[in-house]
């Protein structure tokens, strides 16, 4: 593999996980319970639109809005039955119950699909393309391009809307902004649909890039934990910076030394920033959340 | 109570057993300024809060305009005119000062704009500082946004909390004095205030609470600052 291919794929790889770990901090923000479910939101995204492509004979780019609309409306339904009933109970609840909901997940994707891993549509087809020369894998540039169509749009709804202030201000400080008369159960509601949107886009991405099985929720979960934690708890670009860096290690590092080295570097730097910057390399002051 | 915009009515509050406000009775003209009196512990955050409906009630009734609000949720009540600055500010620090008062506004953008500039012109500072993030603020231009961005969410009626605590003696003159200009508008104020005799100058009406219940009520030119003292923390 050329060294042009395996950055493209480990920008591809990052920036899904980016999708994951984005999600993974609205959410964060806007309620302060964390999503263990995020990974297996993903893999559900992954699956829907294998299914999708199973039925219908769109092409992916055609299939990505439908998959992420369609994992939005769950997010709303996943926000009612996993975290509305159990929000003013202690945090550890709503912890255990998105673990509950993501085992729920992975065994009714095993249920449907077998634990065989699937290879989802892509998002363009045809082969790699030639750019000055040089041939570079088409599905990965997609990933990418894609991925920053996202991020660039929940960026600008976040800063330059209402909708998106709204949501800040939810996530900032939610009485308070209750107290100026934002919907707080509404924005809630809509930050799950918006996370778990993500999440599904995700999962398509992934889904023919790197296939996908059921289980690898957990491992997803992980690494966007681990891209938070890395690139700082409630900071946008820091989960980001965090899910490429994620990337970095597991592709590019893992080509030059070997996966498990790869692996345990990866987990060292996490400890190496956790000791140097406690909030990670993007971390947020108290009070201020983007 | 008729012709008040605002009539509470034997309101009770606890926080489980502990009772917080004991069969409270009181109103707010139209137009009018009333300054909350009393000791910490004596029931006035949570007199606020409980307008607002930021804390349930036990018992009592809250009518905003001759509405019953007591069982509405906080956001009809500010839709309804009800604005809510609470103690300590709570700004939203990650946002600007703009988007502060932005977020804060039921209005569509046209009217969201003439608003925030007639805040803009209560509060210089703020316009001066509109793009500024809100933790970059003075304490007293903090408080400032926090009155205006209640102002904007809701104009009839202003329920304030400490707006002078921990500011400097002129920022908190000026501060109070603004009281008396957002009043003159045409919006009624209710705020809690621990400096008795610069509060007494701007509000028409004295409520003094102790251990939950009024122990005094009237005009705030007939009520020495003395007075106030006395009843907040002797109950004389």
């Amino acid at each position: 593999m050329s060294a042009i291919q395996l950055t493209a794929n480990g920008l591809a790889l990052g920036a899904s996980y980016a999708l994951v770990a984005l999600g993974f901090v609205l959410i964060v923000n806007a309620t302060g319970a964390v999503n263990f479910a995020q990974g297996d939101l993903a893999v559900a995204g992954g699956f829907l639109t294998v299914a999708l492509a199973g039925v219908v004979n769109l092409p992916g780019v055609v299939l990505l809005p439908i998959a992420m609309v369609a994992m939005a409306g769950f997010g709303v339904a996943f926000a009612y039955l996993a975290y509305f009933p159990l929000r003013h109970q202690p945090p550890a609840t709503v912890f255990i119950s998105t673990i509950a909901f993501g085992i729920v997940l992975e065994n009714g994707a095993n249920g449907l699909f077998g634990a065989a891993p699937r290879l989802g549509p892509p998002l363009l087809p045809g082969g790699p393309v030639e750019l000055s020369g040089l041939i570079l894998p088409r599905q990965s540039l997609a990933i990418v391009a894609v991925t920053c169509v996202l991020i660039a749009g929940l960026q600008f709804v976040l800063m330059h809307t209402q909708f998106g202030r709204r949501l800040r201000a939810t996530a900032q400080d939610a009485e308070m902004a209750r107290a100026v008369g934002i919907p707080v159960g509404a924005m809630i509601a809509w930050t799950f649909a918006l996370a778990i949107g993500l999440a599904g886009a995700a999962g398509m991405l992934l889904s023919n890039q790197f296939f996908i099985a059921p289980g690898d929720g957990t491992n997803l979960m992980l690494k966007a934990y681990i891209a938070v934690t890395i690139g700082g708890w409630g900071r946008i670009w820091g989960a980001v910076a965090g899910a490429l860096i994620v990337a970095f290690f597991e592709t590019i590092l893992a080509v030059l030394l070997s996966q498990s080295a790869a692996e345990m570097f990866l987990y060292l730097a996490v400890l190496v920033v956790l000791g140097l910057r406690p909030r990670g390399l993007l971390g947020e002051t108290i009070g201020r959340r983007a | 109570m008729t012709g008040a915009l605002l009539s509470v009515e034997g309101l009770v509050v606890a926080y489980g057993p502990m009772p917080a406000l004991r069969g409270v009775t009181f109103s707010v003209g139209p137009g009018e300024v009333s300054a909350l009196f009393g000791p910490n512990g004596a029931g006035k955050s949570t007199l606020l809060k409980a307008i607002i409906g930021l804390v349930p009630i036990r018992a009592g009734r809250i009518r905003f305009d001759g509405q019953a609000i007591e069982g509405m949720a906080v956001e009809r009540r500010v839709a309804l005119g009800l604005g809510y600055a609470p103690e300590g500010r709570r700004v939203f620090a990650g946002m600007t000062v703009r988007e502060n008062l932005e977020v804060a506004s039921p209005a569509a953008r046209p009217e969201r704009a003439r608003r925030i500039a007639e805040i803009y012109r209560l509060f210089p500072a703020l316009g001066e500082n509109a793009t500024a993030n809100a933790w970059q603020l003075s304490g007293g231009q903090q408080q400032m946004l926090a009155v205006g961005r209640a102002l904007i969410a809701g104009s009839r009626l202003l329920l304030l909390d400490e707006p002078s605590l921990g500011l400097a003696p002129k920022t908190s003159r000026d501060l109070l004095a603004s009281i008396r200009s957002i009043a003159a508008a045409g919006t009624s104020v209710l705020f809690a205030e621990q400096k008795v005799p610069a509060a007494l100058q701007v509000a028409d009406h004295a409520v003094v609470l102790r251990a939950g219940e009024i122990v005094h009520a009237g005009r705030a030119d007939a009520a020495s600052a003395q007075t106030i003292m006395e009843r907040s923390f002797l109950g004389a």
